[in-house]
């Protein structure tokens, strides 16, 4: 796994249009002119949206002739997992200073 | 649709935390609101101004919103200050998902911290579909790791 891929898969994720455009795909492969037309936005802002997605290992691309298509990618998942992993890691840090700053307070209270 | 016989075993991380065990509990229930991962684990999100957890076994725990409202996120199946206590994430529907935070005393004053995140394998691939296919104006973080993991788990 990409060390990389937590992180893009969070910045993929973080996108609403993003997100519906994965839900899409979850079940169905489709092409880039289906997916677009299920959206009120450009065919290129789709394109970005799909590069960013397939970048962060979340779906696949297939050529089919002229047309490219695409599909949700269950190992994507595993870079979510790694995301609630990070996720649950960095709050547990949060609050592991916050014990630690109030310790702090405490041991200076006492020593006056 | 079938549901592939994938494992979905708890999320589990752990900290260290130089202070003593009632401490540490102390402050991680009290500033619950400074350190949980509210982006992801709430249903206001970015309106999501405070969490209030009821401490007794069967007490509630809910967010509360800028403009007062609140929504409950779970129950408290168990209350045990200061080693542990277990929420209900009701949240996801059944509530058979939950998180868990254990704390232990390895010195007077050193505490390990564990959070569980379990229950995924709970979740029939019937309830996950459901979960997939929901859209009732929520679209927090939860919701879409869910729609990920149901992903993962049904195949044609």
């Amino acid at each position: 796994m990409d060390a990389e891929r937590p992180d893009e898969a969070l910045r993929a994720l973080a996108e609403p249009r993003r997100r519906a455009i994965l839900q899409l795909v979850a079940h169905d492969e489709l092409s880039a002119g289906e997916i677009a037309a299920t959206f009120d936005v450009t065919r290129p802002a789709v394109s970005q949206h799909l590069t960013i997605l397939k970048n962060a290992g979340l779906i696949t691309e297939r050529r089919d002739g002229t047309r490219r298509l695409y599909r949700g990618e269950p190992a994507g998942l595993q870079a979510v997992r790694e995301l609630l992993d990070e996720l649950w890691s960095s709050s547990l840090d949060v609050a592991r200073r916050l014990v630690e700053a109030d310790a702090g307070v405490d041991r200076r209270r006492a020593a006056r | 649709m079938t549901v592939a016989p994938m494992q979905r075993p708890p999320i589990r991380q752990s900290t260290v935390v130089r202070s003593s065990v009632e401490h540490t509990f102390e402050v991680f229930v009290d500033r619950f609101d400074r350190w949980w991962p509210l982006r992801t684990h709430s249903l206001g999100e970015a309106r999501v101004v405070g969490v209030t957890i009821e401490r007794r076994a069967g007490g509630r725990v809910y967010e509360t919103w800028d403009d007062g409202q609140t929504r409950i996120w779970g129950t408290l199946l168990a209350w045990e200050p200061p080693a542990r206590f277990v929420l209900t994430w009701d949240i996801v529907q059944p509530p058979v998902t939950e998180v868990e935070l254990t704390f232990r005393a390895l010195g007077p004053a050193l505490t390990r911290v564990q959070i569980e995140h379990r229950g995924w394998d709970k979740l029939s691939g019937a309830d996950l579909e459901r979960l997939a296919e929901r859209r009732d104006g929520y679209d927090g973080g939860w919701a879409m790791i869910l729609r990920l993991f149901s992903k993962a788990v049904t195949v044609d």
